[in-house]
């Protein structure tokens, strides 16, 4: 990407040096701290409560972190929060977005491009073009004219994935992707996630509970539960000793390693 | 020819405004679940016309009910846009709103009781709606709204949508979705109150639900045609229905208004 070709070394990293974030006055990250080289496909796992989407909101500069440094491929993001608009492609939870509103697909996708112009923000073709493209990459062309409301989960999270993608982002930063989907759906999230890391050399930080699905891609795990706990290749973070560090109610029975759902005390 | 009476000139031209009107800042409300905030707004509207009845009435200054109503209603508005951006959930700042308007409005009404003979009964003139006494004024007015409410809907109604739809998604490609909100809520403030005032707070509660409510339940992703049509028909079938049984007209779009609105409840029970 041109607008960054002088940021230095620094540009091939997404690192944070203890930082501290909350809401209304709480902490809910404490001294995090990890350093990330591109290419990179990368999990950030924890408990319920654990500070994974305050984590996401302040690498992609939508929440201000207390103390400490955040550096994007040689930006703050709060320092240049368009060029961070432009490097960086979100997809929130699913949860949060509005089903009851009737949008179609195409809407959708669109506003990835939208957002950038100002108003009248109206589709023209060559912005329908860009979309039928990046419904395409995501396996949902000719799903346009659909309501969103009207896909499965899985085709949603791939909507929202499109207009992501629809702004050529550097790396794409997906909060819970695989919830509300069965097995089946995940390892098909997964694998076209893995599909535009490789192909496309997207990075790739999202956060999930169950990481079975990407066991496969052998991803760099971020162990955290309000601080981070342990960041490394899947092997060596998955252990039962480190793992009992951030799942508190964590319960070992004959081959299987159970994780709680409890928070650390805050 | 049906000979015209020009007493019902401005009265048919009002309902068509107002179904116009009502039709524009309809599906934004529905669109965005804010049809609670729609009618809250009303309180404020009464609490702002009290206090322009006793400004006017009681302490003889030359300030029109009309203005004080449009003023405490985009404060109200604004009120409720900053509890929002401030966190609190719609409902939680819709609540916070209308406790002070109709603090204000008790706290006015016992005020207005004691200094002036008929200026409460002049304020809960604008509640049950003075619809059937219209005037040229009322038409000049309400088109001065319409010519500045459905510009601004239309223009910004791709974003109003999709910061209903996604408000974080939304933010983080950099629409500045606080400022659309205040933009929102100040658009439908100066509607509801320029309706509440031409149709009494009786009516506009209904007449603001319906279009956007039948067009959300239509599913279009493109409402207003329907919301148009459903605005306009029922206020002019509604004056029309009136003026055939007799009865105020208030009461005629009203009877329109809650039939669409229980065929709706009935559709979306069957299906």
């Amino acid at each position: 990407m041109q607008h960054l070709s002088d940021a230095g070394i620094e540009e091939r990293f997404v690192s944070l040096h203890s930082v501290y974030a909350g809401y209304n006055g709480k902490l809910v990250l404490v001294d995090v701290t990890f350093k990330l080289e591109s290419p990179f496909f990368a999990v950030l796992m924890g408990p319920n409560g654990a500070g994974k989407t305050t984590l996401l909101r302040v690498i992609i500069g939508l929440l201000k972190p207390i103390k400490g440094d955040v550096i994007v491929y040689g930006i703050r993001p709060w320092g240049k929060p368009e060029v961070i608009r432009e490097t960086i492609g979100y997809v929130p939870q699913l949860l949060l977005v509005r089903q009851d509103v009737p949008v179609r697909v195409e809407e959708v996708v669109a506003m990835g491009i939208l957002s950038r112009l100002p108003p009248p923000r109206r589709l023209t073709k060559r912005i329908r073009d860009e979309v039928s493209k990046a419904l395409s990459m995501v396996g949902l062309k000719g799903l346009e004219g659909h309501l969103f409301n009207e896909l499965s989960g899985g085709q949603k999270q791939r909507v929202l994935i499109a207009r992501a993608l629809v702004r050529k982002p550097k790396l794409l930063v997906l909060d819970e992707p695989c919830s509300m989907l069965d097995f089946k759906a995940r390892c098909e999230m997964i694998k076209l996630l893995q599909k535009l890391h490789v192909e496309r050399g997207v990075d790739i930080l999202l956060t999930a509970h169950d990481i079975s699905p990407c066991l496969i891609l052998e991803p760099t795990v971020i162990l955290i539960n309000k601080r981070v706990y342990a960041v490394g290749k899947l092997r060596d973070v998955l252990r039962p000793e480190t793992l009992k560090l951030a799942y508190p109610s964590l319960t070992e029975v004959e081959g299987a390693i159970i994780l709680g759902e409890d928070h650390v005390p805050h | 020819m049906f000979p015209i009476n020009p007493v019902l000139i401005p009265v048919y031209l009002t309902a068509v405004l107002s179904g116009l009107l009502a039709g524009s800042v309809s599906p934004a409300l529905a669109y965005s679940k804010s049809v609670t905030f729609g009618i809250t707004l009303m309180h404020s509207v009464l609490a702002g016309a009290l206090i322009g009845v006793y400004l006017h009435d009681a302490l003889h200054l030359p300030v029109n009910p009309l203005l004080t109503a449009v003023v405490m209603s985009l404060t109200a508005s604004l009120l409720t846009a900053e509890a929002v951006a401030r966190g609190f959930p719609e409902d939680a700042a819709v609540a916070i709103s209308v406790s002070v308007s109709v603090s204000v409005a008790v706290i006015m009404t016992y005020v207005v009781a004691l200094t002036t003979p008929y200026g409460v009964s002049n304020a809960f003139g604008y509640v049950f709606g003075v619809s059937a006494l219209v005037t040229w004024h009322d038409v000049v007015r309400l088109t001065a709204v319409l010519v500045m409410v459905i510009p601004l809907i239309h223009l910004f109604w791709c974003e109003f949508k999709y910061v209903a739809f996604d408000p974080e998604g939304a933010e983080a490609m950099g629409l500045p979705v606080r400022a659309y909100r205040y933009l929102y809520y100040f658009t439908a403030s100066v509607a509801v109150a320029s309706l509440a005032m031409s149709l009494g707070v009786l009516l506009a509660h209904v007449i603001i639900s319906v279009p956007g409510l039948l067009a959300l339940r239509a599913r279009s992703s493109n409402p207003f045609k329907l919301s148009y049509f459903v605005g306009v028909a029922v206020m002019t079938v509604g004056y029309t229905l009136a003026w055939s049984l007799n009865i105020p007209p208030s009461g005629g779009v009203g009877i329109l208004a809650s039939g669409a609105l229980v065929t709706l409840l009935v559709m979306r029970r069957g299906s």
